[in-house]
Parts: structure tokens; C-alpha cells; sequence
């Protein structure tokens, strides 16, 4: 424990992840979806208005309802990403025999590798057209 | 996020709308969809504020095990951590924050439709009653009233704005530990920079909601000749999005989509429907035709203007539609000279109130065209305007059609060629014919719902100009009434009393001057 940089607890890493995975299937997950399904309608007042001010409000919500959402969906990833890292950090420790400087370098890019591995997921699944069937809609009439 | 908030996209010309409109702006307001997104808000706020919560706590549980301040690694985890957390913090405080404005929006839009609910109502009763608008002015009263309240709305929309929080977007991107080789990303970009917000591009660009949600912008247009903003307003322009609803004035060669300016008075209280074809062009009948009565010049083409004969100047023709267009066509001077030219915007019989005779309640075009019948009657009778303003009133919403048969010379219409023309019973006529035996056209969308038993729906677009056509010129199945020959009856009907076949005798009796006996 007392050399910097390999001071850790994997158990305590290991709760994490798990809290963390646990507390985001719970709460926030469900409620990105729940969100989603809820807000699909999408700007639900002034549509034969034609209040400057209520078309402004209009433009604005439906950004924010964009912007908000997808900011959720996010928070649920970076949440399990972190999650992810944090078991591959433990993992990697664990896996060292001895918890020699050589042995945190993997371990420092736990994070890094965590995240690089999740953007290119997505990649993936932009390139294949998914979020094309995840509530896309036509451009502002 | 740090960008200006925009306010207002123009400034809105309240005075361009009317009760009717007005209403049918905020008649659907008040959807039970839009406050299930308010609750839907609070939703979102409060599972944030569990999950930071819960992250916080993991967190404290993550630092003890694995101190940052002792591992290089485990400061950056933490950070990206912390990062996390205070970005759903922000969540929180927005989604509370959207929640409370869009809530003030929809309680301002739903206290606007309760507060003109039954302003309309009374423009409705107003409208019916036997006081024209221009004498009492009851309904320029009321518009006053449905402005206030819009205007106030509008005040509390605009103030709330700002309140609905568009975040910038959010991405878990952690640095690059410095002591491995750079590679590089999909996108050829070196992987260990930090892009700004969005700045990869790759994180859910797209997903959500939508990577673009519709934004329903339908409203209801101004009254013809008015224009839907104030030019010099927040960004000045009219909505591009909205078709006829360019510029101001078409031009002379600017086709039916601009809107008009009228150059005389104003037609306040005359409305016209959206979707109507603009009338470039009269029928055959209406070109040049024999002189009858002295207004045997040409009809179309107003005050000498160089258009040949049938077609209505351009220019003239904007949003409104065929109203002003067969106005402009039958406001032609005849060699006569008693015929009142020009555009019906410039000459048309704009009340006090700013209302003509004849508009209808429910918003529809009162008139708008029927309008146009007067002028044109006006336009061919020498001598007789008065009888031509008729037309205007008795043409009602059918008036298109009335104006028509003022222009073409009622005289043909009536097949009495040189006959009085240009009366306005006559075109009013044509028009209740055209609004019973055709059908109707379609109601513009932005109008409200017409009661199921109205019997303003008689005529098209329009009510109560039908229901005035039909009074006085009956139901199309006979001619108007001619107070130069009140005896008239349509040709081909038997008589209802005829002079008896017998032979009478007549006996005064005797001492008789004069009688042979």
C-alpha cells in the first residue's frame, strides 16, 4: 500500500462496478426510456400560434427535448462505462502477481479503453443505421 | 448553454387578427399530452437526482478503495467520475427548470383559450344580430379584448423561454494515458484529444428522441392585407416557412403567393380564407362586353391598366385570393364613366369599423368576396353605385361567384342584355346560386369546428353572407328583385291566376248615356 500508483482495493473497485451497474439498470435506465416514450410527442402546444414568442418557445423546447434526452441515454452509458472500467482495473490488478509499477500501466488505460472500446461500439451501430430507428422523425415542418 | 436565448422569432401584428383567429390559435390548446410532458420533466429531474445519489455514495466507497490522491490512474477515474456528477446535477436543475416553463407556457396558452372562448362567442352573437359591426362596433370591441389576452400570453411565453434549458450535449471521454503510443481514431483525428461538446461527433448524434423533432408551426394567417409581423420586429421577416407569406406586395408580376398591402383603406374586417386559388384570370363572360345601359366598357383590367381583357393585374392578386383579383377585374371603368375603377382594397367600401357588410362570423370571409359583387356592380351600372354595393352584402360568402356575374354584366346573366346591370341583387343572386348548387369548399383548417346544426353553413365560407343571399335574393330559383319591374316572373312558369275564359256581360241598366243596350 505504500508505493503510489498501486495502492488499491480491487474488492472496493469490484463494488463499484457492481453498485453502479445495479443502480443505473434501476433508475436511470428506466427512466431514459420511460422519458423517451413520454416525451415522443415531441411540441404538443401553439401550433396554429402565431405568436413570435410561442414560436420561439417551440424551437426551443424542441431542441431542449433533444438535447435532454439524449443527454440521458448518455449519462447511462458513461455511468456503465465507468462501471466496465473500474471491474477491468480490478481485473487487471488481480491478474498481476505482484503490484509492480509495469502492472498499473494496463491498469491506468483501464478508463481510457473502457471508453475507446464504447465509441467505437457506437460507431458501429450509427454506421448500421440504428439510430435511424430510434424515434428519428422528419426535419422541423 | 451559454448562447443567447432567442425570445421571440418576430414580432407579431396582433391587429392583423381578429377574434375568430385569434380563437382558432388557442382552440387546441390546453392538450392533456403537453402536461404529461410536464409531469414527464419532473420525472426525468427526480431520476437523476436518484442516480446521482447513488453515484455519490459509490463514489466514496470508489476513493477509499482506490485513493486518488496516491494513484495517477485513480485521480482521472474520479474525475471523469466527478464530471459525471456534476452534469447530472446541471440534469437535474434543467429538467426542473423545462418542467417549470413549459408548465407557464401551457398555463398561459390554456388561460388565453379559456379567457377568449367566450370573446368568440359573443363576436359570434354579435355578428348575427341585426346591428351591422359598423354601427356599434361591438365586434372591433371584442378583437380589442382577444388581442389584450393574446398579447398578455405572449408576455408570459416570451418570459419563459429562456427556462426551457437546452444542455449542451454530454460525452464520457477520458484521456489517453500519456505514455502510450498515439494511435488514432476512426476518423484519422488523434484519439487523446478532448473534443468539445459534440465535438466527436460519434456519440449518439442522432439517437434520442430524434436527431430532429419536428417543430408544428400551422398558424392561422392574418386578415387579408395585413401582414403577420411587424417588419421592424425581433427578426423582421414574416415565417418563410409559411406559403403566401412572402414579402410584402407580390409586384406586378408577383403572382398570388405575396400578400398585399392595400394602398387605400383597409379592410379590417374582411377575411379570407387560406387555400383559395388566387384569381388571375375571369371567366370568358366576364371580358368585354356589349354596352348595356352605358357601362358597355370593358370590365376587366381596371382604370386603364394595361392588362388585356380578362385578366386581372398580378399584382393585385396577393394572399387573398380571388377577392381582391375579380375586384381589380371588375372595378373596370366603362366608357360610361359612372363605373368606379380601381382595386377594391383602394375603393372597396371599408366601413368605420374597418368591417364590410356581409362578413361572417366564424372568422370565414365575410364578404371577401361578395365584396367584390358590389364593386364590380358599381363598376358597370352608370348612375347606380348604390344598387351595385349591394351586391357586397347580398353576395356574401358566395360573393366570389357574385362578383363574377357583376363583371361578366348582369345584364347576360339575367337575359335582358342592356338591361339595368350591374346590380348588386343580381350578383348576390349569382352567388347564392354558386353557394346552393355547388359544393362547398373545403373549410380552412384553422378555422374552428362549425356547430353541427349552424345554418350558416349554407353558403360557402360563410354564413351569414349566405344566409343574406338567401334572403334577399332568394334561393337562387328565381330573379332578384327589380324595383323597376316588380312584377316580374321567371319565364316558363304557369300562372297561379289567369283571366277567366268566360264571357262577362255588363248591364248598367237603362237611361245610360252612351249605352245602346
Amino acid at each position: 500500500m505504500g508505493e503510489p500508483g498501486i495502492n488499491v482495493e480491487t474488492g472496493g473497485l469490484n463494488k463499484f462496478a457492481t453498485d453502479v451497474h445495479v443502480d443505473t439498470d434501476s433508475v436511470l435506465a428506466p427512466a431514459t426510456v420511460r422519458a423517451q416514450v413520454q416525451l415522443s410527442d415531441g411540441v404538443r402546444f401553439g401550433v396554429k400560434n402565431a405568436s413570435g414568442a410561442v414560436h420561439a418557445a417551440k424551437e426551443r423546447y424542441a431542441r431542449s427535448l433533444v438535447a435532454s434526452t439524449e443527454n440521458l441515454k448518455r449519462y447511462v452509458d458513461a455511468a456503465k462505462l465507468l462501471a466496465a472500467a473500474a471491474q477491468k482495473v480490478a481485473a487487471e490488478f488481480d491478474a498481476s502477481d505482484s503490484r509492480a509499477a509495469k502492472s498499473t500501466a494496463q491498469a491506468e488505460q483501464a478508463l481510457w479503453a473502457a471508453a475507446e472500446e464504447a465509441r467505437k461500439a457506437r460507431v458501429a451501430a450509427d454506421q448500421a443505421g440504428i439510430p435511424a430507428t430510434r424515434g428519428g422523425r422528419a426535419a422541423a415542418v | 448553454m451559454s448562447d443567447e436565448v432567442l425570445s421571440s422569432s418576430w414580432c407579431t401584428a396582433w391587429q392583423s387578427y381578429n377574434t375568430p383567429r385569434l380563437w382558432a390559435m388557442v382552440a387546441d390548446e390546453d392538450d392533456p399530452e403537453a402536461w404529461r410532458q410536464v409531469a414527464a420533466w419532473g420525472d426525468i429531474s427526480g431520476s437523476v437526482q436518484d442516480q446521482r445519489a447513488l453515484l455519490v455514495k459509490a463514489r466514496e466507497d470508489l476513493v477509499a478503495a482506490w485513493p486518488p490522491e496516491q494513484n495517477k490512474s485513480a485521480a482521472a477515474f474520479v474525475q471523469e467520475l466527478d464530471t459525471l456528477i456534476g452534469r447530472m446535477d446541471a440534469a437535474r436543475a434543467d429538467a426542473d427548470e423545462t418542467a417549470t416553463g413549459l408548465a407557464n407556457i401551457l398555463e398561459a396558452l390554456r388561460q388565453a383559450k379559456n379567457n377568449i372562448q367566450p370573446l368568440y362567442e359573443q363576436y359570434k352573437e354579435k355578428s348575427g344580430d341585426l346591428v351591422p359591426a359598423w354601427f356599434d362596433s361591438a365586434e372591433d370591441e371584442i378583437d380589442e379584448q382577444a388581442r389584450a389576452h393574446m398579447i398578455t400570453a405572449e408576455g408570459i411565453v416570451q418570459e419563459n423561454v429562456a427556462r426551457l434549458k437546452v444542455p449542451e450535449p454530454y460525452e464520457l471521454n477520458p484521456e489517453k494515458p500519456h505514455f502510450d503510443q498515439e494511435p488514432t481514431r476512426d476518423d484519422g483525428r488523434p484519439s487523446g484529444v478532448r473534443g468539445g461538446p459534440g465535438a466527436t461527433g460519434s456519440a449518439g448524434t442522432g439517437a434520442g428522441i430524434g436527431g430532429a423533432i419536428s417543430v408544428p408551426h400551422d398558424p392561422v394567417p392574418p386578415m387579408p392585407g395585413r401582414e403577420p409581423t411587424i417588419p421592424d420586429g425581433v427578426t423582421g421577416g414574416p415565417d418563410p416557412s409559411r406559403p403566401g407569406d412572402g414579402p410584402t406586395g407580390g409586384g406586378p408580376n408577383g403572382g398570388g403567393t405575396g400578400s398585399v398591402t392595400p394602398a387605400g383603406p383597409s379592410l379590417a374586417g374582411v377575411i379570407t380564407p387560406p387555400g383559395v386559388p388566387p384569381v388571375e384570370t375571369l371567366p370568358p363572360g366576364s371580358g368585354p362586353f356589349p354596352g348595356g345601359g352605358g357601362g358597355g366598357g370593358p370590365v376587366t383590367g381596371g382604370a386603364g391598366g394595361p392588362f388585356p381583357p380578362g385578366v386581372v393585374p398580378p399584382g393585385q392578386v396577393g394572399s387573398g385570393g380571388p377577392g381582391r383579383g375579380a375586384t381589380a377585374a371588375s372595378g373596370g371603368v366603362g366608357p360610361g364613366g359612372a363605373g368606379r375603377g380601381g382595386v377594391r382594397p383602394v375603393t372597396g367600401r371599408a366601413l368605420p369599423s374597418g368591417a364590410v357588410i356581409g362578413e361572417t362570423v366564424a372568422g370565414g370571409p365575410r364578404s371577401a368576396m361578395g365584396g367584390v359583387g358590389g364593386a364590380s356592380g358599381r363598376g358597370v351600372a352608370p348612375g347606380r353605385s348604390g344598387v351595385g354595393g349591394a351586391g357586397g352584402v347580398v353576395g356574401g360568402g358566395a360573393g366570389g361567384v357574385g362578383s363574377r356575374a357583376g363583371a361578366g354584366g348582369v345584364g347576360n346573366v339575367s337575359g335582358r342584355p342592356g338591361a339595368v346591370t350591374g346590380r348588386g341583387g343580381v350578383a348576390g343572386q349569382a352567388g347564392a346560386a354558386r353557394g346552393a348548387g355547388q359544393p362547398r369548399p373545403p373549410r380552412p383548417s384553422w378555422l374552428p369546428d362549425e356547430p353541427a346544426n349552424s345554418g350558416r353553413g349554407s353558403a360557402p365560407m360563410g354564413a351569414s353572407g349566405g344566409a343574406r343571399g338567401t334572403r334577399r335574393a332568394g334561393d337562387g330559383s328565381q330573379p332578384a328583385f327589380d324595383p323597376d319591374n316588380p312584377w316580374q316572373v321567371a319565364e316558363g312558369v304557369d300562372p297561379v291566376i289567369a283571366p277567366s275564359t268566360e264571357e262577362h256581360t255588363h248591364d248598367p241598366g237603362p237611361n245610360v248615356i252612351g249605352w245602346r243596350g
